[in-house]
């Protein structure tokens, strides 16, 4: 059975201009898979829709969240007090599709922006089976996360926009001048960044695995609201992004 | 020891409980991860249309204060698919099916309900109050001939209980009320959503990709309250009632202004355990104020309201 949780804020820090990480404890320990997302609930009804985050890691009963203030829920959220108890969901939908076969692999993974958390609990578990990941991460300035992900990488690129941090230029533009290959990829962030990724890897035959957003209203499979559009055997068909995603293989989806 | 009984019989069909979920806010598999979908005093499901529909463009969610926006549309795999797929799943329950139908047309919607006829779905909810159907979001649910036109042809047709499921956006509940209940309706269930529209100020363009989209939530409540009260006055059938039901506190208010069954939607979206949780706040409200059945309840009310109407001019 899946839960709404009241959880304890123990642990908050800015990582970067608006860029909050929080750590909550839970009232037990819970399974929550490397790609999937929690509901936020806000203190204030007058929002009444929880906020979709991504589970940055899950470990030992703390929940590692990392948001952007970026609109009325997440400034809220930012304004939150070590100590305060808020209401979350258990993950919510599928999380990457992850099997055994990346020992000795080379993954890569490729993110940007807001999207670069959804790849902490990933990057282990690949890390733990004995892949070679490389990690590119695209930030505008300021760069977060970095050194948890350095634990996990074996090469970590960094591409920042005004070139203030290692590459100047977006993450597509420095796979391609330093011909970065892989067995397989894992893409998470901007949707125009996704969708050059993506096609970039369909190019070059890595099957890659990516992880979608939309508007939700329930996000758990109820409302109908998150719908994306994938062709599947030359079919188009939709798919709740909540409930049948948030992860989809890039080579299905329509970008329309 | 209680002799709190909440059971209810909704033109003939027998529910252990005044609650079921309203159509397009719930989804056996997704809901049933969070409490036991047995518990519900009966299931109303996604509105089924002949031929599978694709639903509107996303983004189709918006928040609003102390409500939501949503253009999903008639989002749904068509009537084969619900009886093939959706409703094998939903007899293992073992609580009355009500199945929302939608059509174009009546043509439709009789088509719609002669292939219901031999499965287990118990009642019908017919939807004539869709916003998202037609351009400029008119309905059949607007004109009291044309409720009653779909209502008579499904009546025809149906084997099962009709519901005719209300639209809020009209200058006279109580007449289309009427007008249906005249033309067989077993039952009234409302209010559907009200038409709304946001606009996002930065981006300069309607927050839903649709423009117009459906308001629900506590936001509307004491609109749909307000609506049960007046068609309540007018009609005998039974009415459920919907519409931002929240609380316990929310389910009493309805029972007692003429409700005699509850939908829960937009609770059940932001919380997923929304139905059980307001069926125990029910019954708390009950025992504290000492009732024992829903009849009581309404009657309490009904009784006050009338002496406080007497000798003053009715408006
Ligand atoms: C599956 C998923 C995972 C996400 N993970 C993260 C994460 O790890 N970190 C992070 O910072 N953000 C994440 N987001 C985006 C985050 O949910 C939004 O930034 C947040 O909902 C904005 O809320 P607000 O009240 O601050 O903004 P407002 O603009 O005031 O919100 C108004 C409404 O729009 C919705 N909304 C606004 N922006 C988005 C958006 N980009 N995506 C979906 N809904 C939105 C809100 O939920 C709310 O219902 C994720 C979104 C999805 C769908
Ligand atoms: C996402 C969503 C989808 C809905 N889909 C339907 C539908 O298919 N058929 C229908 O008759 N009503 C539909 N409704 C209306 C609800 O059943 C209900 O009448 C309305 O939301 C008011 O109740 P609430 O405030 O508790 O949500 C939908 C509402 C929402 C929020
Ligand atoms: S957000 Fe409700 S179904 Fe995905």
């Amino acid at each position: 059975m899946k839960r709404i949780m009241l959880a304890e804020i123990v642990g908050k820090k800015l990582l970067a201009e608006n860029i909050y990480q929080m750590d909550l404890k839970l009232p037990s320990d819970e399974r929550m898979l490397a790609g999937q997302f929690v509901n936020v609930y806000l203190k204030d009804r007058e929002m009444l829709l929880p906020r979709p985050i991504v589970v940055c890691k899950c470990r030992d009963g703390i929940l590692t969240l990392v948001f952007r203030k970026s609109g009325k829920g997440t400034g809220a959220l930012a304004g939150y007090r070590i100590g305060k108890r808020i209401k979350v969901s258990s993950g919510l939908g599928n999380g990457y599709m992850l099997d055994d076969c990346y020992e000795g692999k080379r993954v890569l993974l490729i993110s940007g922006g807001i999207g670069i958390p959804a790849l902490v609990q990933l990057a282990r578990y690949l890390h733990n089976r004995g892949a070679y990941v490389v990690a590119v991460l695209g930030y505008k300035g300021e760069v977060f996360l970095e050194d948890e992900l350095a634990l996990y990488c074996d090469e970590l690129h960094i591409c920042t926009e005004n070139g203030k941090s290692g590459f100047k230029g977006t993450v597509l533009e420095y796979i391609k001048e330093h011909g970065i290959y892989a067995d397989y990829a894992f893409g998470c962030g901007p949707r125009p960044m996704l969708k050059v990724v993506t096609e970039y890897c369909l190019e070059h035959d890595i099957p890659i695995q990516i992880s979608l957003e939309e508007r939700m209203g329930c996000g758990y499979g109820a409302c109908i609201g998150c719908v994306c559009t994938l062709k599947i055997n030359g079919e188009l068909v939709k798919k709740q992004v909540c409930l049948d995603g948030p992860i989809f293989y890039g080579n299905e989806v329509v970008w329309e | 020891m209680s002799k709190l009984d909440l059971s209810v019989n909704i033109a003939g069909i027998q529910w252990k409980n005044p609650i079921t979920t309203a159509a397009g806010t719930f989804s056996a598999r997704a809901s049933g991860e969070f409490y036991g979908i047995s518990k519900l005093g009966a299931v109303t499901t996604k509105a089924v249309t002949l031929n599978p529909w694709l639903g509107n463009q996303t983004p189709r969610i918006a928040e609003t204060y102390g409500g939501m926006l949503n253009s999903v549309g008639l989002h749904n795999f068509g009537v084969d698919h619900y009886i093939d797929f959706e409703l094998p799943y939903l007899e293992q329950f073992d609580i009355p099916i009500i199945a929302n139908i939608a059509g174009h047309n009546p043509e439709e919607y009789r088509e719609i309900v002669e292939r219901l006829n031999s499965t287990s779905v118990a009642m019908y909810e017919i939807n004539i109050s869709c916003p998202n159907i037609a351009e400029n979001g008119m309905n059949y649910g607007a004109f009291p001939e044309q409720a009653a036109l779909i209502t008579s042809v499904v009546k025809k047709a149906a084997k099962k209980p009709i519901i005719i499921k209300l639209s809020p956006n009209v200058t006279d509940i109580a007449s289309i009320a009427k007008a249906v209940e005249d033309a067989g309706a077993d039952g009234i269930s409302m209010i559907n959503t009200l038409l709304g529209m946001r606009i996002d100020v930065r981006s300069r363009k309607a927050t839903l990709a649709n423009k117009m989209g459906g308001l629900s939530g506590p936001a509307i409540k004491p609109v749909a309250l307000r609506m049960v009260y007046q068609v309540r006055k007018v009609v005998n059938i039974p009415i459920i009632g919907m519409g931002g039901i929240t609380t316990g506190e929310d389910a009493a208010e309805f029972i007692m202004a003429g409700a005699d069954a509850l939908a829960i939607g937009t609770a059940a979206l932001v919380m997923p355990t929304a139905p059980m949780d307001i069926l125990g706040e029910l019954r708390a409200v009950m025992q504290r104020e000492g009732f024992n059945t829903l009849y009581e309840l309404r009657q309490a009310f009904k009784e006050q309201d009338e002496r406080l109407t007497t000798g003053r001019k009715q408006w």
